[in-house]
């Protein structure tokens, strides 16, 4: 499963691959003027074999710029899940040292000492990995 | 009327290619993404090898297109010698330029003419030219035609093909002034039209419109359709159609299908270019099985790409480039041509250089044969392997992979040849220089008066060409199978019942060169290839002049007389120079030569080879 430093690495990837979709036919309309073909069937079949793929390139740029949006928002899902683990972490640490006196005062008959609740451990997105 | 600017055409084909480029690039970036995130845009990888393909497509065309105006052949490796309308050629463009609602199989410029004129009626228009009916059709109107829904689809594909085509116009038209298309000025006779041809277009047509169709739909693969090779070929589909309509398919099982289905049989012509892309195992490392092609449907597609040959040199040098592209049948029928075409141009060198006395080497004066008789003759001696009617040793049958290697080696000695044989017929010099040195050798021997120097150097001419050829036949000697059967670039062992030698050990002792005319009939002893040279007084020795026997010290100088190992091209070509020099004036090779069916009737105004020899002096 992807870190978070990869899914932010795949987003630049698919953000740069978006931009040069957007580009790749940029300049193609022009090679088709009437100063190129002009009439007949030609023309026509150039024109449209372009603005398809025109279209075509346009729609794997909004695919990869959602691709890149995806992973971003994977990215940060995984720094928040990165962040309550760490917070779990320390509380578990907290509750166990807790833990232990209460189990020490019970043991010597001493006041009683509440350990509280067990912290709960954040549960991880399928696609996360620290 | 259609208009392009050829090197604008040219330079957006560029283009495209390198957008082409980039889209493939791009998806390999998309890959990386999807490596690192698992995240797969499969939608946007679809759609960039579409851009790819089809940008590639349109560049092709448009490159193709460039060509048609610049007068370029636009059709391949065809074999358009003879005359101006073989230059006609099948449009590649025409299928990527209709419309789905339109023809997609491709019409060949003879049968648009003929089903424009047969169509003519409707095609004449143009008001000022009414006092001319059927002289001439504009581009406009066949643009109109061309568009018209309501027109019969081989019309449509008539017009729309000399429309997408200003080559073919620029061929037929009579007239440079203005744009008419001068059809009558074919004289195609109204009972010419080819009713078989069009029925042959209309399921084609009708085939790969269903296709492309299917295509459209994402199926790309014809064989998932109901369609087989067999039945693909049968409704006349060419291979290559499918390949540049970018429908997948076996390419290799739909050329056999094609083969034996007949799919050529309707135009000599296409049945030529056809041939012409078929290979040729020495030249690009693949071949054809013999054993799956039919016999009589291989016949017929060489009786039908030479139906229209007429003769001469430029005819003859087709039909030898047509059997050279050939691929080999279980009977042998292409060994039997490649030994016909030995046979045809032994005859005509033969003519040539010796004139009055061709054909009589016991007369004074007389060459002596060139090596072309005894390619004849070696040809027909690998026959028997072929065609699987031989066995080593009596028992021992002859696998079908040896039969197929030694036919790839009979091809390819015969293909170099007649490659080197164009070479020369075209005025240049071929690049192998011991057929160049061949050649020259006999170019001097047909000006030579002095009869002892024109044996001489008809004897040395055969020694180049042996040379040649046993350097092309090498690689085939030390092949697994044929190292059983070994055949010295056809010079053949014959078997031995009761003998206890392996058959490596028989080819190198007791091969044989057999003198057989067409019907296979013996016409006199076999050559022993591998018997130590005969002592130059001997009774059996053929030779017209002693002193040959000198001449082939070098390259033919051997350490042994007698060769130990066949497969050693130094062993084995000394006794190879034997035959040459003691069968040089034998006159069973000029009896067998003469009775192989001529594969050309040559006519008098073509004797730029085949001149006349000077008077002796």
């Amino acid at each position: 499963m992807p870190t978070s430093f990869e899914f932010e690495q795949a987003a630049a990837s698919f953000d740069a691959a978006a931009d040069r979709a957007e580009r790749l036919l940029e300049h193609t309309r022009r090679h088709f003027g009437p100063d190129t073909m002009r009439d007949g069937k030609l023309p026509l079949l150039a024109d449209v074999t372009v603005d398809t793929a025109v279209l075509a390139a346009a729609s794997v740029a909004d695919e990869l710029r959602g691709q890149a949006d995806t992973c971003r928002i994977r990215a940060e899902a995984c720094r928040t899940y990165s962040r309550q683990l760490a917070t779990y972490g320390a509380e578990m640490d907290r509750w166990q040292r807790n833990q232990h006196r209460a189990d020490e005062s019970a043991a010597g008959g001493q006041g009683l000492v509440v350990a509280g609740p067990r912290p709960r451990r954040p549960s991880r997105p399928s696609f996360v990995e620290i | 009327m259609p208009w392009i600017d050829p090197q604008r055409t040219r330079d957006a084909a560029r283009h495209l290619r390198v957008v082409a480029d980039d889209s493939d690039d791009l998806q390999s970036s998309i890959r990386r993404g999807l490596t690192l995130s698992d995240l797969p845009p499969r939608r946007s990888l679809a759609q960039l090898r579409e851009i790819d393909e089809e940008l590639t497509l349109l560049a092709t065309v448009l490159t193709l297109r460039a060509d048609a105006v610049e007068d370029y052949r636009i059709d391949g490796p065809a074999f358009g010698w003879s005359r101006s309308r073989e230059t006609i050629t099948t449009s590649r463009l025409f299928a990527s330029l209709l419309d789905d609602e339109g023809a997609r199989a491709p019409i060949s410029g003879d049968l648009a003419i003929e089903v424009l004129l047969a169509h003519r009626s409707a095609l004449e228009c143009t008001a000022d030219r009414r006092d001319r009916p059927d002289a001439f059709i504009t581009i406009e109107r066949l643009n109109e035609v061309a568009n018209d829904a309501a027109q019969p689809a081989e019309l449509r594909a008539a017009a729309g093909a000399f429309v997408a085509n200003p080559a073919w116009i620029a061929q037929l038209r009579d007239d440079a002034r203005n744009v008419a298309l001068a059809l009558i000025s074919t004289r195609i006779p109204a009972d010419a039209f080819a009713v078989e041809a069009l029925q042959l277009f209309r399921r084609r047509n009708e085939v790969i419109t269903m296709l492309v169709a299917q295509a459209n739909r994402g199926l790309r693969d014809p064989t998932v359709s109901r369609f087989t090779p067999e039945e693909l070929t049968s409704r006349g589909v060419e291979p290559e159609e499918l390949r540049r309509l970018g429908l997948s398919a076996d390419h290799g099982k739909l050329v056999i299908a094609a083969i034996n289905n007949g799919t050529f049989l309707h135009s000599p012509r296409r049945a030529r270019e056809f041939i012409a892309s078929l290979p040729i195992e020495a030249a690009h490392g693949g071949f054809i099985d013999m054993f799956e092609v039919r016999p009589d449907s291989l016949r017929a597609l060489h009786e039908t790409a030479t139906a229209d040959l007429v003769g001469g040199d430029a005819d003859l040098l087709t039909h030898l480039k047509i059997i050279a592209h050939l691929p080999e049948s279980a009977d042998g029928y292409r060994n039997h041509l490649i030994t016909r075409a030995y046979a045809e141009l032994g005859r005509r060198f033969e003519a040539s250089i010796n004139g009055d006395r061709a054909f009589d080497p016991s007369a004074p004066g007389h060459s002596g044969a060139s090596w072309f008789i005894f390619g004849m003759a070696a040809s027909d001696s690998v026959g028997p392997v072929i065609d699987g009617s031989l066995s080593v040793l009596g028992f021992v049958p002859v696998t079908n992979e040896a039969r197929q290697d030694v036919a790839n080696g009979n091809q390819a000695i015969f293909s170099d040849f007649t490659d080197g044989f164009e070479a020369r017929l075209l005025g240049r010099t071929p690049d192998q220089p011991y057929l160049d040195a061949g050649f020259d050798l006999m170019d001097q021997a047909h000006d030579e008066v002095d009869p002892r120097r024109r044996q001489e150097l008809m004897l040395t001419s055969s020694a180049y060409f042996g040379i040649h050829e046993q350097t092309i036949v090498d690689p085939y000697l030390s092949l697994p199978s044929t190292t059983i059967w070994q055949t010295a670039g056809g010079l053949l062992l014959t078997g031995l019942l009761g003998d206890v030698r392996t058959a490596s050990e028989v080819m190198t002792d007791e091969g044989e060169l057999h003198l057989r005319d067409a019907d296979h009939r013996k016409l006199a002893p076999s050559l022993a290839i591998g018997s130590p040279i005969l002592p130059i007084d001997d009774p059996n020795n053929l030779i017209a002049d002693v002193d040959l026997c000198e001449l082939l010290e070098d390259p033919f100088c051997s350490v042994v007389d007698q060769p130990n190992d066949w497969s050693k091209y130094l062993e084995r070509m000394a006794p190879i120079g034997d035959v040459f020099k003691y069968h040089l004036t034998d006159p069973a090779l000029f009896t067998a030569v003469q009775t192989y069916r001529p594969l050309m009737a040559p006519t008098p105004t073509d004797k730029r080879r085949f001149r006349p020899r000077p008077e002796a002096r």
